[in-house]
């Protein structure tokens, strides 16, 4: 029975309810009828006691005036009529007794008290019994008083047969609610039940296909029980609507993505052909100048000599672009080999390469002694190869060239640094910096081929790390990158 | 509010009334004790109620007049009763005329019991006054008397004579025909509505 009483369930709460109101109104009603009802009998008491205390006095006047108490005692006798009515006295004028009525047993009334002056008449409540006491009058005289005791216990008695009348008809009442919630219930709760476990159900297995199943009569709970189907119905075909349009990306994305491949495969293969496929013929043509230029042909003269002169560095100029180009691609295509790399190692290597082959140029270097991280060797030589020579060139018009590579902590980072104190940038232009064949300089002031920091880029962003630079113009810069966990000792 | 509660809270007041009564009813008793009404006085007090529960043809419209006829104790107190007294509006008046003629003229007429050896002859100077015959003397109403005194266990009793008041057309209030002693005669007369 507990979902019955329990205050969780909606039929629990309608069979509560209809039993509180039940019970309220029958307790009323049988309240109010039981006030009534002994009000009304304690007014019928008083008034028939008032009756009779009348007809007696009227009929022992002339015992009073004669002093006969035979005729008043037998007067007295016609209360045997009233079974209220214990014992009654009629008193004379001297206060005396005249004649006195007892019921069966019942004692003669023990004390009479005067009447108050000026008062026909009166009453007094002695516990279960009330005491009435009435002038005797005759031609406007009082010739004496008659008091009659009547018992009031009867009340009690109907009060008690009254409250177990109510509460038998309480009982039957609670009980035949019962039965009629239980029909109600049905009607009420038993829908409201059946969509609860339908949406709990829906819930939990994420199915939405479920439907609650609708009552048969038409009303808000009815309507609760379509709407809640039709909402399912609905976002169902939002589902449907939602899944057949994802599949639909999805689809386009891998289109997308295999064309984006193919182009850059298609692209790659192509820059590294060409790319390979000139070294060839400039490989020829830097020969063949090499020849003519030391050639003893007396049919060189000066000025095709001094042409001729030319020739050698533009090949080479050609051949590093195409170095450039095929590093770049190399930086895009070439899979990585992750392994422990010392980039101040790297740095180190490549510096002193830079020294050997520049013996004229005197450069203060400031590098760091050990920074391990895991990443591909070829490419960081490539990249650190690229930063640090744009330092040496692009310092190499100043009094003291400083060159600076090493590490320093940002947050939880650690973040390589290449700095030189050289021509420096324009931070405007930062954000074309990184791009292949932009370049900040002319060609008359720093030589190059706008490719190397592209390359960079490349390479930094393969290995997941990020590159930025700091700089403002004649003040050096500043390129910070960083490579995910590095060891420092 | 309990019942036992209640019952306490009137225990006192009950009790102080009781012994009130109980002290008033005491000093009453130990007065009459002392105090016996006289035989004469009690009869003083019935004849004026006889005024009361009788019907008959007024002799005067200014008074009722009762008459005591002979040597009697009843003459002072009947005075003193029905001072300031009426009967149907008419003052009361109470006469001891020196003969029975004389009484013709009144409502009540009381013979003492010093009447008793000329009775006859006293009802038959009333006959056709229409006035009521009282009196003590023993046998009134064998002689034609219609109320009679007599003392029975200490009390004063009457008996009443239908007949002789049916010939004065005086009728009785079944009131007091009640309390009678005794009556006799039959009721049917002219004046018994």
């Amino acid at each position: 029975m507990k979902p019955l009483w329990g205050a969780r369930s909606i039929s629990g709460k309608l069979i509560r309810m209809n039993l509180l109101v039940s019970a309220t109104a029958l307790v009323l009603a049988s309240a109010s009828f039981l006030v009534y009802d002994t009000y009304s009998f304690r007014e019928n008491l008083l008034h028939s006691l008032h009756t009779e205390a009348q007809i007696i006095g009227a009929n022992s006047v002339t015992a009073l005036l004669f002093d006969d108490r035979e005729a008043a005692r037998s007067t007295l006798s016609a209360l045997e009529g009233s079974p209220a009515v214990v014992s009654a006295t009629i008193v004379g004028l001297d206060g005396k007794p005249f004649a006195v009525y007892a019921r069966g047993d019942a004692a003669a009334i023990a004390v009479t008290t005067p009447l108050n002056p000026g008062v026909s008449e009166q009453q007094w409540k002695l516990g279960n019994q009330m005491l009435l006491g009435s002038r005797i009058r005759f031609q406007g005289k009082t010739v004496g008083t008659v008091y009659i005791l009547a018992e009031t216990s009867e009340v009690n008695q109907r009060v008690r047969r009254y409250v177990l009348i109510a509460l038998t008809v309480l009982f039957i009442c609670l009980v035949l609610t019962l039965l009629v919630t239980a029909s109600l219930r049905r009607a009420i709760a038993g829908p409201i039940v059946e969509l609860a476990k339908t949406a709990q159900k829906v819930t939990k297995e994420k199915d939405y296909s479920f439907r609650a199943t609708p009552p048969r009569t038409h009303d808000e709970i009815s309507v609760l029980v379509y709407s809640f189907n039709e909402m399912l119905t609905q976002i169902q075909t939002r589902d449907r609507a939602l899944l057949k349009s994802r599949d639909e990306l999805e689809l386009r994305v891998a289109e997308r993505t295999a064309e984006l491949q193919t182009a850059n495969r298609e692209m790659e293969a192509f820059s590294y052909s060409v790319a390979h496929d000139l070294r060839g013929p400039l490989d020829t043509l830097g020969n063949a100048t090499f020849m003519l230029r030391h050639s003893q042909n007396p049919g060189i003269d000066e000025g095709t000599r001094e042409l001729l002169e030319m020739l050698p560095r533009m090949t080479e100029r050609m051949s590093s672009l195409i170095n450039d180009l095929l590093n770049l691609s190399r930086a895009k295509s070439v899979p990585l080999h992750l392994e422990p790399v010392d980039l101040c190692l790297v740095a180190r290597v490549i510096c002193e390469e830079m020294v050997k082959e520049n013996p004229g140029r005197k450069v203060e270097m400031d590098l760091c002694t050990r920074a391990v991280t895991i990443a591909d060797q070829g490419l960081m030589r490539v990249m650190l190869g690229n930063l640090l020579g744009n330092a040496w060139k692009y310092s190499s018009k100043v009094a003291a060239p400083k060159i600076e590579f090493g590490t320093r902590q940002m947050g939880d980072e650690t973040v390589f640094y290449v700095r030189d104190n050289g021509a420096g940038f324009d931070p405007a232009m930062q954000d074309r910096l990184f791009k292949p064949f932009e370049r900040l300089h002319t060609q008359n002031e720093f030589a190059g081929t706008g490719v190397g920091l592209a390359t960079v880029y490349r390479i930094i962003a393969r290995h997941g790390g990020r590159i930025w630079a700091e700089s403002s113009v004649n003040h050096g810069a500043t390129f910070f990158f960083t490579l995910g966990k590095v060891e420092l000792r | 509010m309990s019942r036992a509660e209640s019952w306490h809270r009137c225990r006192p007041r009950l009790n102080a009334a009781a012994l009130l009564t109980a002290v008033c009813a005491f000093m009453v008793v130990a007065s009459s004790v002392t105090q016996r009404p006289r035989e004469s006085d009690v009869e003083a007090a019935y004849l004026f109620n006889f005024a009361k529960f009788m019907h008959a043809s007024a002799h005067s419209p200014d008074s009722f007049t009762i008459a005591v006829v002979g040597k009697s104790a009843i003459g002072p107190m009947l005075g003193t009763i029905t001072a300031n007294e009426q009967i149907d509006g008419r003052p009361l008046k109470v006469v001891q005329p020196a003969t029975v003629d004389a009484a013709r003229n009144c409502d009540i007429v009381f013979l003492a019991d010093t009447e008793t050896p000329h009775l006859d002859k006293d009802l038959a100077t009333l006959a056709g006054s229409n006035a009521l015959t009282v009196s003590n003397a023993p046998e009134f109403l064998q002689h034609g008397g219609m109320i009679q005194f007599l003392v029975v266990n200490d009390r004063v009793r009457f008996k009443v004579n239908l007949d002789a008041s049916n010939k004065e057309k005086i009728a009785f209030s079944s009131e007091l025909l009640r309390v009678a002693m005794s009556v006799s005669g039959s009721p049917g007369g002219e004046a018994q509505p």
